[in-house]
């Protein structure tokens, strides 16, 4: 639930005359974005390896709870990289799966700039169980397979009026990981105004269209009411400040509202959109200074404390104990 | 009526136009009914967080009582999705069986007592002993979600 589930079910909408149907794929689990991480790798021996400056974690989850068998084929798994802070995509790195065949499934890591693309990973084999099947190429480390879901958070107490007395939802839960090591030269030469967003993006009438998209942790979750969560969802983020919701407001000013009525500062609306994380890969990384996100960050009490003023200021968990200190840093499945 | 793609529809929805939802995947089946007059059958359901947080999931309960013997099974669920786009994704660890004890009617309103099955994991706030109001003329329910009243609607 950093966005896990954040457009599950299909609806239909009507528009005077005209109806569409707004579910699967677009509430495909296999493509339901839940979580963004970007860290420094923890165990960065780069320098040693005459690699500088260093090499970056990148963690897209998807598949809330695992309760899909594979990932999607067709579908586009995304980490978006803007360079230049206008919140348009720069560098993309783009994952892609083949059919699932004999229970096997293999991955393919792209890297596209304004210079072209290259094949960063040609071929890695899915992992479906516990053991962790890690593919290198190059400078370049790649997984992608079930984990245990290294978010945290006390879901039913959110669910039951912010009464945190539940405990940690997500203890025992799984969830698909894609993880990819990255030489830091490959997010661009500028980490001062780089951020990131990870993107789904599915195949419908023959065309690929946007899915889910995650930045931040639970901004689509705890923000965007109804059908305004798959319109945000649709939206690329140069488009978070302008765009309109179905009852024609801007995201901006439904944010503004929102944050009123829980007791926070309107403004942060204008930080929290667009909905990119910042990462600059040259300082340490830390959620709380807004710079990457790494497995440990206590995203849900941070962003409560800031939504809320300072109102509530934790949901009374902590960090899960089955990280790894190596790749692919999610824990063992359950 | 015409058929919109996804893309189309987003482009309308997002210059602005009025939304209004017309019906949900999951069919709501089930509504308040009577059978032989000493039978209640019903459906309620909640979305859940309470406003101003955007709606995240259902809170349905459904069953059956019987006036007369006091008996009957009630079932509560939280499934991931507000009502009017609830998936059948069940939140693992949150249905509860309720075993029905009494079951009483006063004009409109309809009383229903019970225990929730032993082999449930209850909340820290969460009690054993549940009792379900079902107002028919307002069609609503009072029950609690984890220890805090919720009303649902009645479907």
């Amino acid at each position: 639930m950093s966005d896990h589930l954040d457009s599950p079910g299909p609806i239909t909408l009507t528009i005077g005359d005209d109806s569409a149907s707004v579910g699967p794929p677009m509430g495909d689990l296999k493509t339901d974005i839940t979580d963004l991480y970007a860290f420094l790798k923890p165990d960065d021996d780069g320098e040693a390896n005459g690699e500088l400056p260093g090499k970056s974690i990148l963690m897209l989850n998807v598949n809330p709870l695992a309760l899909a068998p594979e990932f999607e084929t067709g579908a586009e798994y995304l980490i978006k990289v803007d360079t230049d802070n206008d919140a348009v995509d720069d560098i993309t790195f783009r994952v892609t799966f083949s059919p699932k065949v004999n229970g096997q499934q293999t991955g393919r890591v792209d890297r596209t700039d304004s210079a072209g693309s290259q094949v960063v990973v040609p071929a890695a084999l899915v992992s479906f169980g516990a053991q962790a099947t890690v593919t290198t190429n190059g400078p370049y480390r790649f997984y992608a397979g079930l984990r245990s879901d290294p978010f945290f958070f006390d879901l039913l107490g959110f669910i039951d009026d912010f009464n945190f007395v539940n405990g940690d939802f997500f203890a025992d839960k799984n969830v698909f990981a894609i993880v990819l090591e990255v030489p830091n030269r490959a997010l661009g030469a500028t980490p001062a105004t780089t951020s990131l967003w990870a993107r789904t993006r599915v195949m419908q009438n023959g065309a690929l269209v946007n899915d889910d998209r995650v930045g931040r942790a639970a901004i689509n979750t705890v923000f965007n009411h109804g059908v305004d969560k798959n319109i945000f969802n649709g939206l690329e983020p140069s488009q978070d400040a302008t765009a309109l919701t179905s009852e024609g407001i801007t995201f901006v000013q439904s944010f503004m509202n929102t944050l009123g009525a829980l007791g926070g500062s309107p403004a942060l609306a204008t930080v929290l959109l667009p909905d990119v994380l910042n990462y600059d890969f040259s300082k340490p990384t830390d959620y709380a200074k807004l710079n990457g996100r790494r497995l440990r960050d206590d995203v849900i009490s941070i962003s409560l404390s800031l939504v809320t003023n300072g109102g509530l200021t934790t949901d009374n968990v902590g960090p899960h104990t089955d990280y790894l200190d190596r790749f692919p840093y999610a824990g063992t499945p359950h | 009526m015409k058929q919109l793609d996804r893309r189309q529809f987003l482009g309308m929805a997002a210059a602005g136009s009025a939304v209004a939802l017309a019906s949900a995947a999951v069919p709501m089946s089930g509504i308040l009914t009577w059978t032989g007059e000493q039978t209640v059958k019903f459906r309620a359901i909640a979305g859940l967080p309470k406003h101003p947080l955007p709606m995240y999931a259902s809170f349905v309960i459904e069953g059956t009582a019987n006036l007369d013997r006091g008996t009957g099974t009630v079932i509560k669920s939280l499934y991931a999705g507000a009502p009017e786009a609830m998936s059948t994704i069940l939140f693992p660890g949150t249905a509860r069986s309720i075993r029905v004890t009494g079951v009483q009617r006063s004009g409109d309103i309809v009383t229903i007592a019970g225990v929730v099955d032993g082999k449930a994991k209850l909340g820290p706030r969460e009690k054993g002993i549940v009792s379900i109001v079902i107002n028919q003329a307002e069609k609503a329910a009072q029950a609690d979600f984890l220890g805090t009243p919720v009303t649902l609607r009645v479907q």
